[in-house]
């Protein structure tokens, strides 16, 4: 069982940044992800065997790429950083020493290996809200992050005219990137009302490169002859074994159908918090993982950096990395891990230039997410026969029973009544839409794994003392 | 030509190959995942579900949600956006949980 000073799960933005920071201190990081390779979901790599001389057209800020990824061959090369791929973390345990990860390897993930370590960064990021609707189970409707996912790593379309709807600041690099690789986008429908940014002209006028970046998609989508619709949603999709239209609603009620062969929805995002659930992290409530200045949690020597403290973006992210990257060398050194003094100089003005970087980034966050909005009533558009639990085939009928007739408040109710949940993505998909129809609140009960797990694999698991499995 | 996803970043796949879905010949390229190839193909279901019988294909598209499981090579339950396609493939419907008892 290989040991190391930190373990960071995650190799997105965040996680990066702090892999980066604390090898750069002199600390032995082992840092772990489930792709093939760095880079999260924002810098979500095109496969190597595809060969793409031009991959700088579908991101964004590829220079930043650029720089961590040689940053991290470097250490790579020299022996300092250790980059374990295609690691599915499916249960984290914390011992008088430190952290055992276990993770299930490959595409296949039929074995588990560990690694532990002193400390522990989670930066596990987020994963995409999306909000049921009649036809949301047809093929042909996906999540837009998804749709963004399969194009980056693969090179593929989800459809030839694809609508791009829902709310969120996703969605526009999303319409922007399916356009320029020959989708047609046959419709862009945001509910939130372009009113609300109004209010927080404070928070975004100071995040000018962020506003430059909204303003770059927009205009990238206007030479495609791409309108940009607020205060519109798709409230039905049409099909039979696939997707063939979307009825969108204006703000006036007026409806319309927009024929399509794929539609790429999301309404925003949420933080993957099991593993710091697990671990017995606090969250903070808006349920994300609860942090200090540090990016400490409430648990020793667990950090936390990125999406999973709260959405915010990828320059958040990195930020929020390189302190807690910093924090953890020093505390770990501290403790007897690696002795070297830090080679930074201007450490201090640095690290309050980090602080103020990620004020800012914060506020326009907030920002944000205040600005954007579901459509307010979309929960009356879900018709009794709406499949709210993909995985176990729940309708919104069984869902609405369990509440009204059976008296369940809470989500692990209607979980044990309904099944809603209870499936293979253990209640991500489905948990939002459950909650607003059933008309409880969002919580994630602790699971003591991350991930589905193959029973040979906890059958050959070795137990830790005290630790409940 | 009009642009694709493959023209848009100058690719020059290393290898094309040939797979099966539901005994159907495709084309493939290294480094895709089974998803990508059968979205390549205009292909976008290729589960049912245990209970109604309904087509499923790709949702979240990263490995979270398990929409997309797929049989390949007579293995059900394989995440087709995650799993990569190797030469020769064998990829079919899963029905139900892909062992046959629906």
């Amino acid at each position: 069982m290989a040991r190391y000073d930190l373990a960071v799960i995650g190799a997105g933005p965040a996680g990066l940044a702090a892999a980066l920071t604390a090898t750069d201190e002199g600390v032995r990081v082992v840092l772990i992800d489930g792709a093939a390779d760095a880079g999260g979901q924002f810098y979500r790599q095109t496969a190597p065997q595809l060969r793409a001389r031009r991959p700088e057209r579908l991101y964004h800020a590829w220079s930043t790429w650029e720089t961590l990824r040689d940053r991290l061959s470097a250490h790579r090369e020299s022996g300092r950083i250790t980059f374990l791929t295609e690691r599915h973390v499916w249960h984290v345990e914390a011992s008088a020493d430190g952290f055992a990860v276990h993770a299930l390897v490959g595409p296949d993930q039929k074995t588990s290996e560990t690694v532990t370590a002193a400390g522990l960064v989670l930066a596990t990021g987020g994963y995409e809200r999306v909000l049921p609707f009649p036809g949301w189970t047809l093929p042909g409707v996906l999540t837009a992050g998804g749709a963004q996912a399969m194009l980056k790593a693969g090179l593929v379309l989800p459809g030839r005219r694809v609508v791009v709807a829902g709310s969120g600041p996703l969605l526009l690099p999303v319409a922007a990137g399916l356009a320029a690789a020959g989708a047609e986008v046959a419709g862009f429908y945001d509910s939130s009302d372009p009113r609300a940014f109004g209010k927080h002209a404070r928070a975004l006028s100071r995040n000018v490169g962020k506003m430059m970046e909204g303003a770059g998609y927009s205009a990238q989508l206007a030479r495609h002859r791409v309108l940009l619709r607020f205060r519109h949603s798709v409230i039905a999709a049409h099909g039979d074994d696939r997707l063939y239209a979307v009825t969108v609603a204006g703000p006036d009620g007026r409806e319309r159908r927009i024929e399509c062969d794929a539609l790429a929805v999301s309404h925003g995002m949420l933080p993957h918090t099991e593993i710091a659930q697990t671990l017995g992290a606090r969250l903070s409530p808006s349920g994300s993982v609860a942090v200090d200045a540090e990016q400490s949690t409430n648990i020793p020597n667990l950090w936390a950096a990125g999406e999973t403290t709260g959405i915010g973006g990828a320059a958040l992210s990195l930020v929020e990395g390189e302190i807690a990257g910093r924090s953890a060398a020093a505390r770990l050194r501290g403790s007897g891990a690696g002795g070297r003094t830090s080679t930074i100089t201007g450490a201090g003005s640095a690290a309050n230039s980090r602080t103020r970087l990620r004020r800012r980034l914060t506020d326009f966050a907030t920002a944000m997410e205040s600005a954007y909005s579901a459509p307010a009533d979309w929960t009356s558009r879900v018709d009794d026969e709406t499949v709210l639990c993909r995985c176990e085939e729940v309708t919104a009928a069984s869902v609405r029973e369990a509440a009204s007739e059976l008296g369940a408040t809470d989500l692990r109710t209607i979980k044990l009544l309904t099944r809603a949940g209870m499936g293979w993505c253990q209640g991500r998909i489905c948990g939002p839409g459950v909650a607003g129809v059933a008309g409880c609140a969002l919580t994630s009960a602790p699971s003591p794994f991350a991930r589905p797990v193959p029973l040979g694999v906890l059958a050959e698991s070795p137990r830790s003392e005290g630790t409940v499995l | 030509m009009k642009r694709n996803p493959l023209t848009l970043v100058a690719a020059r796949p290393e290898l094309s190959f040939q797979v099966t879905f539901d005994g159907t010949p495709l084309d493939a390229l290294s480094g895709q995942t089974i998803a990508a190839v059968l979205w390549s193909a205009g292909i976008t279901a290729w589960r049912t579900t245990r209970v109604d019988a309904r087509p499923r294909g790709v949702f979240c598209g990263i490995g979270v949600c398990f929409d997309c499981l797929v049989t390949v090579n007579g293995v059900p339950n394989q995440s087709a956006c995650l799993v990569p396609a190797r030469p020769g493939d064998a990829i079919t419907t899963q029905r139900g949980d892909g062992h046959g008892s629906v």
